[in-house]
């Protein structure tokens, strides 16, 4: 009779749904209500009366965790009842005017009625509406609930003797009269004996509570809205009929009335009143008491889903469906993995020595694994709204169910549900060893078993965990809650993890995925994205966002690596993809994840000024490739794809991860304001990396050189003044020396004046006859190449043509120096975008995976925005359709985190400047509008762009809101000005 | 019993075919049974025959047919034959060998004359185009190799029209999309990748290092098209024997 489904929230009428009339015995709701909250559930109970009926009626003092509403009033008050009673969390509140005109609208409709012929009489005003009596009749001066039917007969019965045909017609002429009267919204009810005219009604309190519980991370999709009167009556829409608002579109809906006309379609109708909806609540709390497994919302503009498991897209899947928090990851394989399947837990800065003593990522247990007999996939659903993986085998009797979370408030928390038929699932072990990690060792004691891999660089991780199985009628439960403790330098001790893994176990698994929901909606409350039109587009920057937050932790360090833990691929080194691409993300929704990052670099500082000293250099060095130890990890050979072996210079030369390094400190000031970082430890990556470049220019004449250098462009190595290395070494001289002028302190006035001498000579390429620059000093001389002449884009171009010739030709994988203009606008010429837009954009080949956000970034503000959105969508797609063919070994998190930064500085044209932040949007004709939610310097603030520009609104005041440039301005280049 | 024919004609691929044949029994669990078809004299094949210890049938009749028809016997699981040398190229298959390819719905062995010694087989080299028919069709032939300890190196050549989109960092992207690709198309666990940039039957030749190769390669059946240009490559210029596979065709293959 009722759902198979475990609701989080239950949302339902009183009078005929709870209880059979308002003199009815409540206690039986009053028992279930307290038990529902006790479980975890959100109960509001919505009614047009007010809250000493209900209250009073119900008499419920739950002490949470879920939370009781009374939405009363039809519509215009909610209190919150708690173990002290009843206290008011909203009220609409009606200005004198709306009181006047609400009172002008009664007495107009009942004078209406009268002059039909049809008496009618105003029996009370409450709050926010007046009531009008239809039928003033001593027989139905009171009717039960039950007598609904005859009612309506009645009333219909007396309309038709003065011509109204129903009862609609009655509503459709007081929301005339109140009109007239002066009410701009008039909500008109009506339960048949009477008619109200009111400013709310069943749906203001439906969306108050929606809302509410948006706001706890319960999307419509786990509540069930319970009432008696969802069908028509009378030819009026049930009352209960207002509360199936747009938002509660995916909520179950389930009336238990009579429903004389039938009900909505979408409605279930089971009857029998309060009875069967107690036998209801009775249903969910044994759910509960049985450990089944909870629901998702399948929110289709949240959520990932899949269908099956084919071999082609098996560890893609795997990576796509990662579960991460704090820099422990756990790759979304089937809990029954096998051939193929990649099932890894990783934990970033972990490592162990791999092939050549090259560091990789530690594998460490195991937590998903269950013995499933029939391997089918069924379907898996991930919900980025509230980071839990779903999944549901439907066949022959119960459906195989699990769902899976890593706690977004503990750290290193993980649990697990799971039912199905006693013949198809098993737990087996709670843990399971890691493929290929020698040094496990395994234990356990008093129900929790652990397991430790060991690193052969010192460091371990280390898991405990204790399962509970239970049985219900249609099978088996499992329950399975873990802790995890890693370290990169030391092996973990038991008691790290079994301590986080009791008070999980105290607070429960209930619990813990209530507050890891909350969690998740106050993260996207920093972090929210709304793409009017385009709900690929929106879908796919939720999803980035959603991989960068869970992948860093917010304390301590968090080393970053390329695939973050979402997969082993490129061994988990550190690159300048988590300096300029993953970073700044994190700077603008989840700072203290960013800071993390940057204290990953901040603790290599010895390591990075030990590197720059072995080349006779001064300052830091950083690593192009690094893992643990902050030394240079990057290999020095690859396969050249015809049996032999490439040397890569990279590590050696890619010089620019330097400034890049100081760049990413100083983003991460400019979106926070941390201006204590930027005066400690931030400073000295940026003085640092002065250092380093000031020593490593060659002066010829007064020109400053780096010769032999590779730029991100890597199809062109050990070139000499590369422009991007150039421009952002002068950047971070210049940007030091300011640094240090601006706070005496850690620099002196020598080193500022050769910082400054040392910027000012260096070359850089530029033509000012063109507006060119020279990607690198005789790069105009080469063959003047361009990709669709040999391919399409994008293209791996040196696999095409062969290392050698796209080092002879003008063929980029990357185009260097477009990256200055998105970088650091205000060191490029003014002006110099869009000539070299044109010339560099049909060079590139986009053969990284960096390179096509980058260029809607840049696109959109050379005012091309369906060029822009092109490679938008290219980079939107990159992961969730494995353009690279690698995904599987781990999703890409710089382009990620490109495709947030196309969006807010390429569309948006957000700058971030010492005066604020300023919009210069320049949006695409399918998109209606854009909202994205930031930090901006410790303040919360939606950015909004839309036909006729954009605006930013700081949402902790609300007061403050700066217009912006209107898209007139559009097809100017670089749109970078405010208004 | 199932039976792997040697068809054996006066050319000097006579001999290298027996032994291959013996070499590639174990593989399809079946015992070796030498033909030939009589054209102007048996006294070559029959010393060929009888130097191997090898029993020799003669038939009569078209060769093509006659080979066609003695292949599509139920108890048979595949044929060897011989590359011959004839005026299309250096050793193309002679016109025999290849109605046989073209016709018969079982793995084809194709034996080049100069092939030398090798008691047993070491290591098949299989390339794959990531079609799915393709690896469907070589399944069997590497669970078959991977059983007799054969060493598993698959091949995928990158071809103007197949080339990844990207290919951010050489040291890693190959060795990551090789994994992916080894995952997707490729069954047997201890399988080893090589990717190549270039002409597939050049980069798939030049792989082979000794006369205990073996080349495992899905074909199409159909000269005409696509992948024909390396089947006639290989059959021209590999040094080791072929097995053909032809694609959609049922596995007679040893379980």
């Amino acid at each position: 009779m009722f759902p198979d489904q475990t609701f989080e929230a239950l949302i339902f009428d009183w009078d005929g749904t709870a209880v059979p009339d308002r003199r009815a015995d409540g206690s039986g709701m009053r028992r279930r209500v307290e038990a529902l909250c006790r479980a975890g559930v959100d109960v509001a109970v919505v009614s047009g009366t007010h809250v000493d009926n209900v209250d009073g009626q119900l008499g419920a003092r739950p002490r949470g965790p879920g939370r009781l509403f009374l939405c009363l009033n039809r519509g215009s008050e909610v209190f919150e009842v708690g173990a002290g009673g009843p206290e008011l969390r909203w009220r609409r509140a009606a200005s004198k005017g709306e009181e006047a005109a609400l009172t002008r609208a009664a007495l107009r409709t009942v004078a209406a009625l009268a002059d039909l012929g049809v008496p009618a009489e105003i029996v009370s005003r409450r709050l926010n509406r007046t009531k009008i009596d239809l039928i003033p009749e001593p027989r139905w001066s009171d009717p039960p609930k039950a007598r609904i039917g005859e009612l309506v007969e009645a009333l219909l019965e007396r309309l038709a003797r003065h011509g109204i045909g129903s009862l609609a017609e009655v509503v459709d002429l007081a929301r005339r009269e109140a009109m007239a009267a002066g009410v701009s919204d008039p909500r008109i009810t009506s339960d048949a004996k009477h008619v109200e005219v009111g400013l709310t009604d069943k749906s203001d309190s439906a969306r108050w509570i929606l809302g509410s519980l948006l706001g706890q991370g319960v999307g419509a999709g786990l509540v069930a809205i319970v009432g008696d009167e969802f069908g028509p009556l009378g030819g009026m829409p049930g009352s209960d009929d207002l509360m199936l608002i747009p938002e509660a579109e995916r909520a179950y809906a389930l009336s238990v009335g009579v429903e004389p006309e039938g009900v909505p379609s979408g409605v279930m109708h089971v009857g029998g009143g309060p009875e069967i909806f107690l036998a209801f609540l009775d249903e969910q709390l044994l759910r509960r008491r049985h450990r089944r497994v909870p629901s998702v919302d399948q929110d289709p503009a949240w959520t990932l889903a899949f269908e099956g498991d084919p071999k082609e897209g098996r560890r893609m899947r795997e990576a796509v469906l990662t579960l991460a928090e704090s820099g422990i990851g756990t790759r979304g394989a089937l809990e029954e993995d096998g051939p193929g399947a990649t099932p890894l837990t990783l934990v970033a800065g972990v490592f162990v020595d791999g092939e050549e003593g090259r560091p990789r990522l530690l594998a460490g247990p195991g937590w998903t694994s269950l013995e499933v007999t029939a391997r089918r996939a069924g379907r898996r659903v991930l919900d980025l709204r509230s980071g839990v993986l779903w999944r549901e085998r439907s066949g022959d009797g119960a459906a195989l169910r699990t769902l899976r979370f890593a706690s977004a408030t503990r750290s290193g928390v993980m649990a697990m549900r799971a039912e199905g038929r006693a013949d198809d699932l098993a737990p087996g072990e709670a843990l399971s060893a890691p493929d290929g990690v020698e040094t496990v060792r395994r234990g356990g004691s008093h129900g929790m078993e652990w397991l430790r891999a060991t690193s052969s660089r010192g460091g371990g991780i280390l898991a405990a965990a204790h399962q509970a199985v239970g049985t219900v009628p249609t099978g088996c439960t499992l329950e399975r809650l873990v802790a995890y403790a890693a370290d990169p330098r030391r092996v973990p001790r038991v008691q790290e993890a079994s301590g986080r893994l009791r008070e999980a176990r105290r607070v429960g698994f209930d619990a813990l995925l209530r507050e890891h929901r909350e969690a998740w909606a106050r993260r996207w409350d920093d972090a929210e994205v709304h793409i009017e039109g385009d709900p690929d587009a929106e879908l796919a920057v939720r999803f980035a966002l959603f991989h960068l937050m869970a992948s860093a932790s917010d304390s301590g360090e968090a080393a970053m690596g390329a695939r973050g833990v979402t997969g082993d691929a490129y061994a988990g080194h550190v690159f300048w993809d988590a300096d300029v691409y993953a970073l700044p993300v994190l700077a603008a929704v989840r700072p203290g994840a960013a800071r993390a990052m940057l204290e990953y670099r901040i603790r290599r500082l010895p390591a990075a000024q030990e590197m720059a000293a072995e080349r006779d250099c001064q300052g830091a060095r950083f690593p192009w490739e690094s893992a643990d130890d902050g030394l240079e990890a990057t290999p020095p050979w690859a396969s050249d794809g015809h049996g032999g072996l490439l040397r890569l210079h990279t590590g050696e030369r890619a010089d620019h991860i330097v400034a890049d390094v100081a760049w990413s400190a100083v983003r991460y000031a400019q979106w926070t304001g941390d201006t204590g970082f930027l005066a400690g430890p931030g400073r000295q990556l940026v003085t640092e990396a002065a250092r380093y470049f000031a020593s490593r220019v060659q002066f010829d004449g007064g020109r400053g050189h780096l010769y032999a250098v590779i730029g991100p462009d890597e199809y062109h190595e050990v070139v000499d003044d590369n422009a991007y290395t150039n421009v952002m070494a002068r950047w971070t001289l210049r940007t030091a020396a300011g640094l240090v002028e601006a706070d005496d302190f850690g620099g002196s006035p020598k080193d500022v004046e050769g910082w400054r001498h040392t910027a000012d000579a260096l070359v850089d390429g530029f033509d000012e006859a063109t507006g060119l620059y020279e990607q690198f000093a005789g790069f105009f001389g080469l063959e003047p190449l361009v990709v669709s002449e040999v391919a399409d884009v994008p293209v791996a171009a040196d696999l095409l043509l062969g290392r050698d010739r796209v080092a002879r030709s003008q063929v980029l994988k990357q185009a260097d120096v477009l990256m200055l203009h998105f970088l650091v606008p205000d060191e490029v010429a003014a002006g110099s975008l869009v000539a070299n837009l044109d010339f560099y954009g049909p060079r590139t080949a986009h053969g990284s995976s960096l390179s096509p956000a980058i260029h809607a970034a840049l696109l959109a503000r050379a005012g091309r925005p369906e060029e822009a959105l092109s490679s938008f969508r290219l980079a939107a797609r990159l992961d969730l359709d494995d353009l690279t063919g690698t995904t599987a070994g781990g999703l890409h998190l710089a382009t990620m985190g490109g495709l947030w930064q196309a969006l807010v500085h390429g569309f948006l044209g957000l700058r971030l400047e010492e005066g604020g932040a300023h919009l210069a949007p320049v949006l695409p004709e399918g998109w209606r509008s854009v909202d994205v939610t930031a930090r901006v310097r410790g303040r919360r603030v939606r950015l909004h762009a839309d036909a006729s520009g954009g605006d930013i609104r700081y949402l902790d005041d609300e007061t403050r809101t700066r217009p912006h440039s209107r898209r007139a301005a559009r097809g100017r280049e670089e749109r970078e000005a405010s208004s | 019993m199932t039976v792997i024919i040697a068809a054996i004609d006066r050319s000097s691929a006579a001999e290298p075919v027996i032994r291959a044949a013996t070499a590639l029994a174990p593989l399809f669990d079946a015992v070796v049974e030498v033909v030939h078809v009589r054209e102007d004299g048996t006294g070559f094949p029959e010393a060929v025959a009888s130097a191997a210890g090898r029993a020799l049938r003669i038939l009569d009749g078209d060769p093509a047919s006659c080979l066609v028809d003695e292949i599509t016997r139920p108890d048979v699981v595949a044929a060897v034959v011989g590359a011959r040398g004839g005026p299309g190229g250096p050793r193309p298959a002679g016109s025999t060998a290849l109605v046989v390819l073209a016709q018969v719905r079982k793995p084809v062995i194709v034996v080049p004359p100069e092939w030398a010694h090798a008691a047993s087989f070491e290591r098949a080299i299989v390339p794959l185009d990531a079609a799915a028919a393709t690896s469907a069709a070589v399944e069997a032939a590497l669970g078959a190799c991977a059983r007799a300890g054969l060493e598993i190196l698959v091949v995928h050549v990158f071809s103007h029209d197949t080339l990844p989109h990207f290919w951010d960092r050489p040291a890693y992207e190959g060795e990551e999309w090789a994994r992916e690709f080894l995952s997707r198309h490729c069954a047997e666990p201890e399988a080893h990748i090589e990717l190549r940039t270039g002409a597939p039957a050049r980069e798939v030749l030049d792989l082979v290092k000794g006369s205990g190769d073996l080349i495992v390669l899905a074909w199409s059946q159909d000269l005409s098209w696509g992948r024909a240009h390396l089947v006639r490559e290989t059959l021209a210029d590999s040094c080791v024997p072929v097995v053909f596979v032809p694609v959609g065709a049922a596995h007679h293959l040893a379980e």
